[in-house]
């Protein structure tokens, strides 16, 4: 029988991506019900590919970059990157959890992934959350492994910047 | 090498991503540097703060959706005519079906009608709180699209309307949360009424003409999400 929609077995095995997509999705957009629609939105465009989808390969691939699409595309529109004060170009910018750190208690550093620009984040999440190579996450990304290495180094330089102020003296490198 | 050549090597060090000379580079400079092996730890540290906010972020993804794990094996001939409907909201179904409560068991009886009755049961036992915006497609001109928010029983002062791309708008509620989204189709699987209820009651009848047909995606969703029968 000719088909024009993705198998039953690619489907069940796409819904095991469920909370990635769904992570992906709301480190970008911040909002867990929005989140959970744009992850809803890009397994219906995995399955309207019906027989143009390749089920051989592994989808977990296709869906990151799908979400991540919609993702990027949701804070074009609500101009996210105009309200948060976070997505700023010039990365020598003070970040949220700088400041955040800044005004805290040693110990009291929360969240460091959600104080960490959005491009940064998502780079962050598909390594340290999700274990991907960097060869895997420049795919979904859609740049070159020298470029995720700068980004991730960068996000942890600045966590490890803004951890710094509450270690003890002798810690302090 | 400085000792900043090195710094970018130790986070691809710390992901097992750095090989050969590169690796052996790192290592001599690692056995007589203690700044940098102090770097090399903090952003270990760094590495372990940010893997337990991502598991964080995993552990609170809400539970996937029933309908993501089953596809109907359905043949294409099921699929009615092409559409073209200009007020088809594929996102909002997309919600309603993701939403829904548990695909009933199969029915007898034709594919449509059961699609149309699992329709009316799930809008019957479920509120929706999230439908918030109509994405329409096709190609409509701009006037068409005002006429259809002409159409609707909200002012239209309500809705926002952008258009995206020649074939694709954009309509939005300003501050609207439809309490009920209400799909009928009719017998021969043609969307005959898209209502959305508003908190306050009122409905707003989207897509009400006799005899519209199923746009060829929605139909495709439906089918994806086990509304549609492969007998159909």
């Amino acid at each position: 029988m000719s088909r024009s929609l993705p198998t039953r077995a690619a489907l069940e095995r796409a819904a095991d991506h469920w909370p990635e997509v769904v992570g992906l999705a709301y480190l970008l957009v911040r909002d867990r019900g929005r989140a959970e629609e744009l992850g809803q939105e890009a397994y219906l465009r995995l399955a309207r590919l019906g027989g143009r989808l390749d089920v051989s390969r592994p989808l977990r691939p296709l869906l990151l970059t799908t979400v991540r699409r919609l993702a990027w595309n949701e804070r074009r529109r609500r101009r996210m990157d105009e309200l948060e004060e976070a997505d700023v170009i010039d990365d020598r910018a003070p970040t949220p959890i700088e400041r955040m750190a800044a005004g805290e208690e040693r110990g009291a550093v929360r969240d460091a992934l959600a104080g960490l620009l959005p491009a940064w984040r998502e780079a962050v999440f598909l390594r340290d959350g999700l274990a991907l190579s960097y060869r895997e996450i420049a795919g979904v990304l859609g740049t070159s492994e020298d470029v995720v290495r700068t980004t991730l180094h960068r996000a942890r330089a600045r966590v490890r910047e803004a951890l710094l102020p509450h270690l003890l003296p002798e810690d302090r490198s | 090498m400085s000792c900043l050549d090195h710094r970018a090597a130790l986070t691809a060090a710390l992901d097992g991503e750095l090989d050969g000379a590169a690796r052996d580079r790192l290592d001599a400079h690692l056995a007589t540097c203690a700044d940098c092996m102090a770097e090399q730890d903090a952003l270990r540290d760094a590495v372990h703060r940010l893997r337990a906010d991502c598991a964080a972020v995993l552990a609170a993804a809400p539970p996937a959706p029933a309908s993501l794990a089953g596809v109907p094996e359905a043949p294409r001939s099921a699929r009615p005519a092409v559409a073209t409907l200009a007020a088809a909201a594929l996102v909002l179904l997309a919600v309603v079906l993701a939403r829904r409560p548990p695909v009933p068991p199969p029915a007898t009886g034709p594919a449509p009608a059961r699609a149309r009755a699992a329709y009316l049961e799930a809008v019957e036992r479920t509120s929706w709180p999230a439908a918030d915006e109509l994405v329409v497609t096709g190609p409509s001109p701009r006037d068409e699209v005002e006429a259809l928010v002409h159409r609707l029983a909200a002012p239209p002062a309500d809705w926002t309307v952008a258009r995206e791309s020649p074939v694709r708008f954009l309509l939005r509620p300003v501050g609207v949360r439809w309490t009920a989204v209400v799909v009928e189709f009719d017998e021969e699987g043609l969307v005959a009424r898209l209502v959305l209820r508003r908190p306050d009651g009122m409905d707003i009848v989207v897509a009400g003409a006799p005899a519209e047909p199923l746009p060829d995606d929605v139909f495709e969703a439906l089918r994806v999400l086990g509304y549609i029968g492969s007998d159909g």
